[in-house]
């Protein structure tokens, strides 16, 4: 099992800045309904999730992992990227601000850590984070 | 055997980051010689409450919320940190004599 076979690249999108977290999670999550993997409703839980529960989804200094429960909003399991150069700032005094937004959509719980795992044996490589930080298309970051 | 330690991993709806904590936390408590079994569950905040257990781990939006319910809480920065959570981990085995 490899991110590949969530990351399409259509879903990737370098180098987008803006002005507050809440667009960033909307602008990924509009990446996930334009494939048809979620919908409005998934969305809109993701930001509801920060705001309910806190910014603990900035896992790490500078990335940042949207989701949500499925309830039936999750259709494909699939992961949106957004890399934004300037940063935004999620409230997470320790990890802000976030270049990297990894939205991660998965039709239950069970697919939803598997994804989650996956995702995070990638981020715990150095070499994988210094491909991210550099690419300048979804080939250089080698999913 | 009864365990040594129930730990819990607490996230916003228990799936997702708590789960990845529970594997890092996991691993962490296999790098110290216990005298005895490291249960580790990740669950929800609303679930922690309910749940009987000596030590919480989690983010700092969780922090306050988990300390008004259990003593020990262990806030946790950087996921994938695997220092942060040793350094962390061993000073709270330390405060339980588990550990030198």
């Amino acid at each position: 099992m490899t991110l590949q076979d969530f990351i399409a690249k259509e879903n990737v999108v370098l180098n987008n800045d803006f002005d507050n977290w809440q667009d960033a999670i909307r602008f990924a999550g509009n990446l996930l309904i334009r494939s048809n993997c979620i919908n409005q409703t998934y969305c809109d839980d993701m930001i509801k999730a920060v705001e309910e529960y806190g910014p603990y989804i900035v896992i790490m200094p500078g990335i940042a992992l949207a989701h949500a429960r499925p309830n039936g909003n999750v259709f494909v399991n699939q992961i949106a990227l957004v890399s934004m150069p300037k940063g935004v700032d999620f409230g997470n005094s320790q990890n802000d601000p976030v270049h990297f937004l990894f939205a991660i959509a998965a039709r239950t719980d069970k697919e939803h850590m598997m994804i989650f795992k996956t995702l995070a044996s990638f981020l715990s490589v150095e070499e994988n984070l210094k491909a991210l930080q550099t690419a300048t298309c979804f080939e250089d970051i080698g999913f | 055997m009864a365990d040594l330690l129930k730990v819990l991993t607490v996230c916003g709806a228990g799936v997702g980051t708590s789960t990845l904590l529970r594997v890092n936390v996991q691993e962490t408590f296999k790098s110290f010689s216990l005298p005895g079994k490291v249960h580790v569950e990740n669950t929800s905040m609303s679930r922690a409450k309910g749940t009987q257990c000596d030590v919480i781990i989690t983010f700092e939006s969780f922090a306050s919320e988990a300390r008004s319910f259990c003593p020990s809480v262990i806030v946790i920065n950087n996921l994938m940190d695997m220092k942060e959570l040793k350094v962390k981990i061993g000073t709270f085995l330390k405060e339980k004599n588990l550990i030198e």
